[in-house]
């Protein structure tokens, strides 16, 4: 099977992050991506080079939680793609 | 083939019009100025353009049709780099200010701007179908004419302040409601011309980002033979705002 050649832009709705498929193949996706916003940023944090379990100890001090628990948070929103949004073309 | 030269939102550009159709489209915007930007279709761009027609509709277009489309691809891709990105939508002019009907093709929106026309005396389109839209460096958002405008050839080489864009969709009965730039967005995304470039598409998006908060949004279900169809519109997004 081809491999379908694109990345993602991520545009800023103030509430939620949406990722629009770009790249040559983009159309094809036939869809954009939502994504909570807070998930965005530890995407973004990790992209810089933050490990999940120091972005787990921020998180865990953050909302008083457990260290454990935040790490299964952090996992959490790292697989969490909201809502896949089809458009009709 | 004749090298004319075009005033589009505020960029002067050359192309070369191997047919007469064309070229009588572009007549309105011919410019003296110095081009800044001198566009050429390759024998390959061609070849893609019909390529990519057939794929879509199934038919061959014609070696017209074919120049027409490849030239708006040309013309929409050299123009992002001046901050300005192209809609599939009918804007019209009111009152110093654009409003900017986007929808898939058949929806109404040629068929809605025709009545401001009909009942706004004062009302003159910019463009019937393809409208562009430019970002000033101070953040002011203009739709501008072009050449490209659809069957009935609706257009006007201006540019206006962009005060609104309205995403109609067909309905029994007419209504207008304002939406947030979250609920416009992935509607308006299938109107906005995308390049296939990477870097271009990102600089469309964040181009986009920007009419958040200084465009208002509006959804518009739409019923163009029933008598109300202007006024509710035209109320909601001149009258009252």
């Amino acid at each position: 099977m081809k491999k379908l050649k694109y990345n993602f832009e991520y545009v800023d709705m103030g509430e939620e992050i949406i990722a629009v498929p770009v790249g040559t193949d983009a159309d094809k996706l036939l869809g954009i991506l939502k994504i909570n916003k807070e998930a965005y940023e530890i995407m973004k944090r990790i992209s810089e080079g933050f490990s999940a379990e120091c972005i787990a100890n921020s998180i865990a001090q953050k909302y008083s939680l457990n260290l454990e628990i935040a790490v299964r948070y952090v996992d959490s929103l790292l697989n969490q793609l909201t809502e896949l949004e089809l458009i009709d073309q | 083939m004749r090298v004319i030269k075009l005033q589009i939102a505020g960029q002067t550009l050359s192309i070369h019009a191997n047919s007469k159709r064309l070229y009588n489209m572009c007549r309105g915007f011919i410019s003296t100025k110095d081009a800044t930007l001198s566009l050429i279709v390759s024998e390959e761009e061609f070849e893609n353009e019909r390529e990519e027609y057939l794929n879509r509709f199934g038919v061959l277009p014609s070696q017209i049709q074919t120049e027409i489309m490849v030239y708006l691809r040309k013309v929409a891709d050299a123009l992002i780099a001046y901050n300005t990105f192209l809609i599939h939508g009918a804007s019209i002019a009111i009152c110093g200010n654009a409003y900017m009907f986007s929808a898939k093709s058949g929806t109404g929106k040629t068929t809605h701007i025709l009545k401001w026309l009909a009942n706004s005396p004062s009302a003159y389109v910019i463009n019937g179908d393809k409208s562009f839209v430019k970002i000033n460096d101070d953040g002011t958002v203009f739709a501008c004419g072009s050449p490209w405008s659809g069957k009935e050839n609706l257009c006007t080489n201006t540019m206006e302040p962009l005060k609104s864009i309205i995403l109609m969709e067909r309905s029994e009965n007419n209504y207008i409601e304002q939406i947030t730039f979250a609920e416009a967005f992935p509607v308006l995304l299938q109107q906005v011309y995308r390049p296939n470039d990477e870097e271009k598409m990102r600089k469309t998006l964040r181009l986009m980002q920007q009419l958040n908060g200084t465009v208002s949004f509006w959804r518009f279900k739409c019923n163009n033979f029933k008598d109300d169809c202007f006024e509710t519109a035209y109320n909601a997004l001149v009258r009252e705002h």
